[in-house]
């Protein structure tokens, strides 16, 4: 009977040859179709009819290697014919003539116990060896869980998680093909005696900190509801959409308590200081201005507290987990993956995060992803535009308009987030390095008390600290370009206004200060946006972070009308331009500016980190350059849309 | 005779195993004297170093052995000789500290730090106290910077028992803290 279907030359090329060993339902055909694609050939084994499959695979380089499957076999102790097949086969180290250069042994990560035998049994032989642990996804969705790098540290081969054949598992495995010489092997193979073999078995697993799959029963009942597809991924919206309607209805109370306390300070400031300047500083650009961020303290705490729950809960790495998928079709990485999540506290973190890919290509494109990730600075803006947007009271059932508008801002930011990494990776160049991904998936427990409180309290801290640094010191800057130049009573009888209304006066100073003529200056950027000035320098101030958006506004609108800045700001109307008298803050206005704050790059440390990361300013103000038309682009098309509506 | 057990390699010392193995109420330290046949292993020079911790035996093979040869004799006489009295171990030791603190922030703990956006390395140790540099994203997070020094204190002390502290050096870097000011930025080029 001649089996072999390829033709006998074949043997002496040097196309190397790999085997793939695993026991049947092991998932080894998925992978072996995954790596072959439709060039799998089918033959048998000589002798016996045993069908032998094996195909090429191309690697990266654009070489071949010869890809063999091998029957299922659960043990290299023949009981069956197409066990003995594979006994044959790695006892001689040759399948008919031709000799094999690697195995790669599928580990099922539901059965692993049973898998790390065959593993065990393996590691005897000469070959290379790397492990392909499949079924983690199914381990995870049944309660259980696994670290696969102290797996892979404790039977000393490599092993690489691919679940189904998915693109990013076969990519590293590929990849591992091209050097079968430089694989990991054990420095001791693990014992031959069944007991033996026993005692390392059961000492791997419980270093891969194993547990088995339904385990834990309680975790596994919930993970079955929240780890599936489709329900899974409507309580993760649903979830998300409670987040943010908590954030708008549990904090609103307690933001008017610190809006009336600066309200009231600011008037006894007023009041009490005789200095015209000093009082004005005070109580304007101080208590208005940084108090207007301040205000927002209760949200950030909020954020973050929220964001600890779902963490110490262990919902969030659920969240991620099926999150990773959405990622997987996209082609990025799952690394890529937490690196935009870390961008959801600071695009700073995340920027660091971006460390572990191994790929330069990757990294980069990821950074220009994570920025767009809506981060806690763009917060306050939020709730201050979305404030002025809709009422509160705007409601469809249990579900507030206000914290609807909040949540597709984040899931605008997350998606575009993703949009802009992927295009990215697919102008600078596939990288092809596709390394496991691993994310912890920890038993649902109560959320400790102590963490909680100290990661609230370490948010609110650097919040303070942000506030009384950078967003003071621009406030002030800007109180001084607000106020400069001074005016005589001599200017304001040529400018007819009456030198006693002190309203009048400050319009008037206002409206013809040096930040008047720098916003009057790049008005014609912005106008088609439907900003005026006083937005103009608000989003020019925000590049030295963001929440000056919110004190710069709130100083002018305080100057205007100490008694309610908040209706000030509102009723705010155009002092020039075609559109005079008009009010601002029209609904399309809005729309405008609250998707010019999702895509904007406003953030100089941001920059700052990119620089350094990269090495170059090429990056930073390329990412500059990108955001910020994109930004100015969708705030158009959002004020044509919105406007079109309303 | 029977106990879990295997060996995992240790970066950067390529004559040396970690054997993960129940090592019941050993003393954690520097090995000057061990029991069963690793006694005589250790006089003859074919073991030149020991350290235990909780949970594993540190053994270096001399240089003209290979563990490929001696490995499997080596490990029955690891999982007898910690069931045996006869042992003479120092009280804690500042290398087997170093030792395991590189274990748990580029091995045990290295998924979990890097996926918190941190680079940690350990700068040093005592016998009792631990150095280490938060690089990375760590030190200046507000959501995670404290629970991760609370998990790798947790990790350590497990393996470790006579650890006192666990110190950081300051983040000298001051980009890196939140926020910098947009003047020194411009002054940085």
């Amino acid at each position: 009977m001649s089996c072999h279907a390829e033709p006998p030359t074949r043997a002496s090329t040097a196309t190397r040859r790999i085997a793939l060993v695993g026991s049947p339902n092991a998932g080894k055909t998925t992978l072996f179709n995954s790596l072959t694609g439709l060039r799998a050939k089918t033959g048998n084994y000589p002798g016996v009819t045993v069908a032998r499959y094996e195909g090429a695979h191309t690697l990266d380089g654009g070489s071949d290697v010869i890809v063999e499957d091998l029957p299922g076999t659960y043990s290299l102790d023949p009981i069956s014919p197409d066990e003995q097949v594979v006994a044959g086969v790695l006892e001689t180290g040759a399948s008919g003539d031709d000799r094999i250069d690697a195995l790669v042994v599928l580990l099922d990560a539901a059965n692993l116990r049973r898998s790390l035998g065959l593993l065990a049994q393996v590691q005897q032989l000469p070959h290379p060896v790397t492990a392909v642990l499949t079924f983690t996804d199914e381990l995870a969705r049944r309660g259980g869980s696994l670290d696969v790098e102290a797996l892979s540290r404790a039977v000393g081969v490599r092993a690489i998680p691919v679940i189904a054949g998915d693109k990013r598992g076969v990519a590293s495995l590929s990849r591992a093909m091209e050097d079968v010489s430089s694989w990991k092997r054990p420095m001791v193979p693990p014992p031959t005696d069944p007991a033996g073999v026993a005692d390392w078995a059961t000492s791997v697993l419980e270093t891969a900190s194993f547990r088995a799959p339904g385990s834990d029963k309680r975790t596994s009942r919930i993970d079955g509801v929240l780890l599936h597809p489709l329900w899974g991924t409507v309580i993760f919206f649903a979830t998300m959409m409670a987040f943010f309607q908590v954030i708008f209805t549990v904090a609103a109370p307690l933001q008017d308590g610190i809006e009336t306390f600066f309200a009231w300070l600011g008037g006894v400031a007023r009041a009490n200081i005789p200095i015209p300047w000093l009082s004005s500083l005070v109580a304007d650009a101080l208590l208005g201005g940084v108090g207007g961020v301040l205000v927002f303290l209760p949200q950030i705490a909020l954020l973050f507290l929220l964001i600890s729950l779902l963490e110490g809960s262990g919902y969030l790495s659920r969240a991620a987990f099926l999150m990773d998928k959405v990622m997987g079709w996209a082609g990025l990485e799952g690394r890529a993956f937490v690196a935009l999540l870390s961008s959801m506290a600071c695009a700073i973190p995340g920027i660091m995060a971006t460390r572990t890919l191994p790929s330069a290509k990757d990294r980069i494109a990821t950074m220009m992803g994570a920025p767009l990730m809506t981060c806690s600075a763009r917060l306050p803006v939020y709730v201050l535009l979305i404030g002025m947007l809709v009422p509160a009271d705007i409601r469809f059932g249990p579900v507030g308009l206000q914290g609807a508008i909040m949540f597709g801002l984040y899931l605008l930011g997350a998606v575009s987030a993703m949009m802009s990494a992927w295009f990215f990776k697919r102008i600078i160049g596939r990288s092809g390095v596709g390394l496991p991904f691993y994310m912890e998936m920890p038993s649902y427990r109560l959320p400790r008390a102590r963490t909680i409180v100290v990661s609230v309290w370490d948010a609110c801290k650097s919040f303070l600290k942000k506030v009384t640094s950078i967003i003071m010191l621009t406030t002030i800057i800007l109180w001084g370009l607000l106020n400069f130049p001074l005016r005589s009573d001599a200017d304001l009888a040529n400018a007819g206004v009456d030198a006693r209304d002190e309203v009048a006066v400050k319009a008037y100073v206002i409206d013809n200060s040096v930040a008047a003529g720098i916003g009057r200056a790049v008005s014609p950027v912005f106008e088609p946006l439907g900003f005026d000035w006083r937005i103009n320098v608000g989003v020019l101030s925000s590049l030295a972070a963001r929440e000056v958006f919110v004190s710069t506004l709130g100083q002018v609108a305080a100057a205007e009308d100490p008694e309610d800045p908040v209706a000030a700001l509102t009723n705010m109307t155009h002092t020039d331009g075609p559109d005079i008298g008009e009010k601002v803050f029209t609904p399309s206005t809005i729309a405008a500016l609250l998707v010019f704050f999702v895509y904007a790059l406003q953030c100089m440390s941001t920059l700052g980190v990119m620089r350094r990361e990269t090495g170059t300013w090429k990056w930073p103000v390329i990412a500059f350059v990108y955001m910020g038309g994109l930004a100015w682009v969708m705030a158009w098309i959002a004020k044509l849309a919105v406007g079109a509506i309303a | 005779m029977r106990k879990p057990i295997h060996p995992e390699a240790v970066t950067g010392e390529p004559q040396a195993i970690r054997w993960v193995v129940e090592t019941n109420d050993l003393p954690v330290g520097e090995v000057l004297k061990a029991a069963g046949t690793l006694g005589p292993m250790m006089e003859y020079g074919v073991l030149t170093r020991m350290f235990v911790e909780r949970g594993s035996v540190w053994t270096w093979l001399s240089p003209e052995h290979s563990w490929a040869d001696h490995g499997p004799r080596i490990r029955d006489a690891v999982v007898a000789a910690v069931d045996t009295d006869g042992w003479d171990i120092t009280d804690g030791s500042a290398d087997l500290l170093r030792l395991i603190a590189d274990d748990v922030v580029h091995g045990q703990l290295f998924t979990y730090i890097t996926s918190h956006g941190g680079q940690i390395s350990v700068v040093e140790a005592t016998i009792d106290s631990v150095v280490l540099d938060f690089g990375g994203a760590c030190a200046d997070c507000p959501a995670q910077g404290r629970t991760l020094h609370d998990r790798v204190e947790v990790t350590l002390s497990a393996r470790y028992p006579r650890l006192q502290e666990v110190t950081k050096v300051p983040s000298t870097q001051s980009v890196t803290s939140r926020p910098p000011s947009p003047l020194q930025l411009l002054k940085r080029r």
